[in-house]
């Protein structure tokens, strides 16, 4: 049990961290530690926030990053699982895609940043695309690992009160008993598809990462603060939404 | 034994996959259609994979496993009572108690009426909404003989079902186990390391020597089941039964 005051010394000294952190920040700027013009001031940033809200760029490019991570997230978050767990469960189609997960498993998702350029122009498909890959790959080897980890001891439980076909053992046995591993590598998905999007986006797709880009062009270092706190704000949010959902599938667990 | 039986294990050999030695070899036992049999013998003898190979579960490199039943929709001929309880921890209590009724030709009220009887019966009503890790080892075992009982089995397979629940409710899982047996009729082959319980409980008991796996002593209960609780004569049984196994170990 965690008692108040025990809890209010716990708060106190995460701001602590956040204070120390931005004093620092501030000592840097003010006694010039690293080359002028180069440090941002932590104080100008609430200012520089106001500004780019007002100049209407702020809001679109956030709402075009979320296309990009939704469509990109799902995307490779789905086929990630259903591939994962077909190789898992399927031997031969194990067999068949063995060589090939291989082969491509190593190409970091930016390196498909030329093609996806050059098949789908700059547009959001091709941040999507981008940004699926990454999430792919975590989401599928997730779920190979989870399913292939499935104590046998279940499929026997299952087969012994006749849910012993391919339909009911993953339903009852398979989908639930791997869920925790594969919910594991969602919630790495969430996270990586951020990193692969800002990235992406640094690479010309409209939104954040580009906003932040033609800010850094110009000096104003403010500004890329700005975005770069909106990132940490709508990546907390989906965590939190994502716990939510977790919380409530694996609701059995101790 | 009078009445036909209704498990037939015949000739059956068994080698698990990568061991030098069958676990037996040519094992036969007939079971009757409302009998109680009680297998004991020493730890690793092989009983477990008896039950596994008469519940379906693995399939014996020869020899033939027969159920003398005809399949009804609205039950499962036979029902396995594992020896580590064995609960679904994603299933609450309720739903793990369900499995096996899953598929069984019952409405969602028969059902619901069948797991409130069956929780009922081992004592566990208000735990339905439970998840397993809420439970005691003695608790998961008593839900496993439920999930058993639930589907109404022409044969009940019990490996050691009550080795881990205290004794009082042992003696009273015990009595209940009885009532049950004589009301539905079904057969039970009845796994235990406990000889006084075997002698209480069965008609025939089995005594298992291994190397292979055979039956080195078979003993009849001719005691009345109103009267065993007490009986002297009980004793008697299962000192017969103790001798055998010292003898075998
Ligand atoms: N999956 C397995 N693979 C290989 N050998 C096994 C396996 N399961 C059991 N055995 C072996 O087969 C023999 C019989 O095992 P079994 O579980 O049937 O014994 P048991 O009589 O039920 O013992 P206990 O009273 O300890 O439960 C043992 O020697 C055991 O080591
Ligand atoms: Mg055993």
């Amino acid at each position: 049990m965690i008692t108040g005051t025990a809890h209010l010394r716990r708060v106190a000294l995460g701001v602590a961290g956040l204070l120390t952190f931005l004093l620092l920040w501030k000592a840097t700027e003010s006694f010039e530690w690293v080359r002028r013009g180069t440090m941002p001031d932590p104080l100008l940033v609430p200012a520089a926030a106001m500004d780019e809200l007002r100049s209407g760029r702020f809001l679109p490019a956030i709402g075009s990053s979320l296309i990009h991570y939704f469509w990109g997230l799902g995307l490779g978050t789905v086929m990630g699982f259903i591939v994962g767990a077909l190789a898992a469960t399927i031997r031969s189609f194990d067999d068949f895609q063995r060589y090939l997960a291989r082969v491509l498993r190593p190409i970091p998702p930016l390196a498909w940043v030329v093609f996806a350029i050059a098949w789908f122009q700059v547009s959001h498909a091709g941040a999507a695309f981008v940004i699926s890959i990454g999430v792919f790959w975590v989401n599928y080897f997730a779920t190979y690992t989870a399913v292939q980890n499935v104590d046998p001891r279940y499929y026997e439980l299952a087969k012994a009160f006749g849910q012993g076909n391919y339909l009911a053992r993953s339903m009852k046995v398979t989908l639930p008993a791997a869920m925790p591993g594969v919910m594991g590598g969602v919630r790495t998905g969430v996270g990586q598809a951020w990193m692969t999007l800002i990235a992406a986006e640094l690479l010309g797709v409209p939104g954040l990462g580009q906003e932040m880009n033609s800010a850094a062009g110009v000096g104003a270092y403010e500004a890329v603060v700005v975005y770069m706190l909106a990132i940490s704000a709508v990546y907390a949010l989906s965590d939190i939404l994502f716990a939510t959902v977790e919380g409530r599938l694996l609701r059995w667990r101790p | 034994m009078t009445d036909k039986p209704v498990v037939s294990l015949r000739n059956l050999s068994f080698t698990y996959p990568g061991a030098t030695s069958p676990v037996f070899r040519d094992f036969s036992l007939s079971v009757g259609g409302s009998e109680f049999v009680a297998i004991v013998g020493g730890s690793g003898v092989g009983k477990s994979t008896i039950l596994r190979i008469a519940s379906g579960l693995i399939k014996a490199e020869s020899g033939t496993v027969e159920i003398a039943i005809a399949k009804e929709p609205t039950r499962r001929r036979r029902a396995l009572v594992f020896q580590d309880g064995r609960l679904m921890p994603w299933r609450t209590v309720a739903q793990n108690t369900a499995l096996g009724l899953e598929g069984l030709a019952l409405s969602e009220a028969e059902k619901t009426r069948r797991i409130a009887d069956v929780l009922a019966l081992v004592n566990l009503s208000d735990m339905a909404d439970r998840w397993p890790h809420q439970l005691s080892g003695g608790q998961v075992q008593r839900i496993g003989i439920a999930r058993a009982l639930a589907v109404k089995p022409d044969v009940l397979l019990m490996d050691e079902p009550f080795s881990a629940v205290d004794a009082m409710t042992r003696r009273h899982l015990q009595t209940e186990l009885v009532r049950i047996w004589q009301q539905s009729g079904t057969a039970i082959i009845f796994v235990t390391h406990d000889i006084d319980e075997a002698a209480f409980l069965a008609d025939r008991i089995i005594v298992m020597g291994d190397s292979p796996a055979r039956i080195v002593n078979e003993t009849t209960v001719p005691v009345d089941r109103d009267l065993r609780r007490d009986s002297q004569d009980l004793s008697r049984y299962a000192d017969s039964v103790a001798g055998a196994l010292d003898f075998q170990i």
